[in-house]
C-alpha cells in the first residue's frame, strides 16, 4: 500500500460522525440499532450507564436528531419510548462503514 | 432491517432477544407441568391432565409479563424479528395440531376396543414421550432455545428407561419435572441477580430529562 491510500484512509477518519463516536452512545445506538424500540430502562439495564448519564446522552441524540423519545402508555403504565430515526440509522450506517474501511485499510 | 451478512450485529440482536427468554420461566412452567401431571396420573386424575397445561401456560405467559418485563425493560422488536415470531408460531402450531391428534390417537388406544389401535397399548406412554419431545425439540430449534432440544432427549430417555424397566407411568413424568424445576430455579435466580428489581416504575425516568 502507498503512502497516497493511507492518507485517505486516514482522512476518512476526520469524517467519522463525533456524535456516534463516544462509547456510550455508539453502545445505545448499536442497541437502538438491532430492534425497533426499547425503554429507558432497557437501555439502562445493557448499556450500564446511570440513569443521569444515559439522559444526558440521550439529549444529546435526541438534538441530533438521531434519536425520538415518544412517552406513551402501555397496559396503563406510562413508557418512555426510544426509537432510532430514520436520520439516525443512516448515520449509524455510515459510521460503521466509515469506521470499517478506514480500519481495514490500515497496515497491520 | 440489520445486514443479513453483518453477524456481530445479527448476534446482538439474538442476545437480546435471548435476554428475555432465559428467565427460567419457562423451564419452570414445564417442570411444574410435567410433575403435576405425574401427580394427577398417580392420584387417578389423569383427565385432568390437559387442563394444567392450559392453566399453567397462561399463568406462566402472565407472571412473565410483571416478572421479565420491569426488570429487564420494555423492548419492541424489528418486524422483520416480529415476521420471524409469526412463522415459528405457526410452525409450532403446526406440531402442537399434530401433537394433540397423535395425544388423542393414543388415548383412544388406551381406552377403546379399536383393533387398529390397539398395538399402541403394547407402547405404553411412548408415543406420548415422542409428541412431548417433538414440541420441546421445535421449540428449542425454533426459538434458538437450546436446552428445550436437550429436555427433550432427556425426556424421551426418561419415558424409554421407565418402559424398559416397567416402571409406574407417573415416574418419568415426576422425575423429569423435578429437573427440569430445578434447571428453571437456577435461571431465574441468576436472572434475578443480574436484573434486580430497584425501582417501582418502569420506562420512565425519573431524573434527567
Amino acid at each position: 500500500m502507498d503512502r497516497d491510500d493511507d492518507r485517505k484512509n486516514i482522512s476518512a477518519l476526520a469524517g467519522i460522525d463525533r456524535i456516534i463516536h463516544e462509547p456510550a452512545r455508539l453502545s445505545i445506538l448499536t442497541y437502538l440499532y438491532v430492534i425497533e424500540g426499547a425503554d429507558f430502562l432497557f437501555l439502562e439495564r445493557q448499556t450500564g450507564l446511570t440513569r443521569g448519564n444515559l439522559s444526558s446522552h440521550l439529549s444529546k441524540l435526541e438534538k441530533a436528531g438521531y434519536v425520538k423519545i415518544n412517552k406513551e402508555f402501555i397496559e396503563k403504565i406510562p413508557h418512555t419510548l426510544i426509537m432510532l430515526t430514520d436520520k439516525g440509522r443512516q448515520a449509524f450506517r455510515t459510521y460503521k462503514e466509515n469506521l470499517k474501511k478506514t480500519l481495514d485499510g490500515l497496515p497491520d | 432491517m440489520i445486514d443479513p451478512n453483518d453477524k456481530n450485529l445479527q448476534a446482538i440482536e439474538k442476545k437480546i432477544y435471548l435476554a428475555y427468554q432465559n428467565d427460567g420461566l419457562w423451564d419452570i412452567f414445564l417442570g411444574v407441568t410435567l410433575f403435576v401431571s405425574g401427580l394427577l396420573m398417580k392420584t387417578d386424575n389423569a383427565v385432568f391432565m390437559g387442563i394444567a397445561p392450559a392453566v399453567l401456560i397462561v399463568l406462566a405467559a402472565n407472571i412473565k409479563k410483571s416478572f421479565t418485563r420491569p426488570r429487564l425493560g420494555f423492548i419492541k422488536f424489528s418486524q422483520e424479528r416480529q415476521f420471524k415470531e409469526k412463522k415459528r408460531r405457526f410452525v409450532l402450531t403446526i406440531v402442537l395440531t399434530f401433537t394433540v391428534v397423535l395425544g388423542l390417537v393414543n388415548f383412544l388406544a388406551f381406552s377403546s376396543d379399536i383393533d387398529v389401535l390397539s398395538y399402541m397399548r403394547d407402547l405404553g406412554f411412548m408415543p406420548f414421550a415422542f409428541v412431548i419431545a417433538l414440541v420441546l425439540g421445535s421449540v428449542g430449534l425454533l426459538f434458538g432455545m437450546h436446552r428445550f432440544m436437550l429436555y427433550a432427549i432427556l425426556i424421551f430417555l426418561a419415558f424409554l428407561g421407565a418402559h424398559i424397566a416397567h416402571s409406574e407411568p407417573p415416574v418419568p413424568f415426576v422425575f423429569m419435572g423435578i429437573i427440569i424445576t430445578i434447571v428453571g430455579l437456577v435461571y431465574l435466580v441468576r436472572f434475578m441477580r443480574k436484573y434486580p428489581l430497584n425501582r417501582t416504575d418502569y420506562g420512565q425516568p425519573t431524573g434527567g430529562r
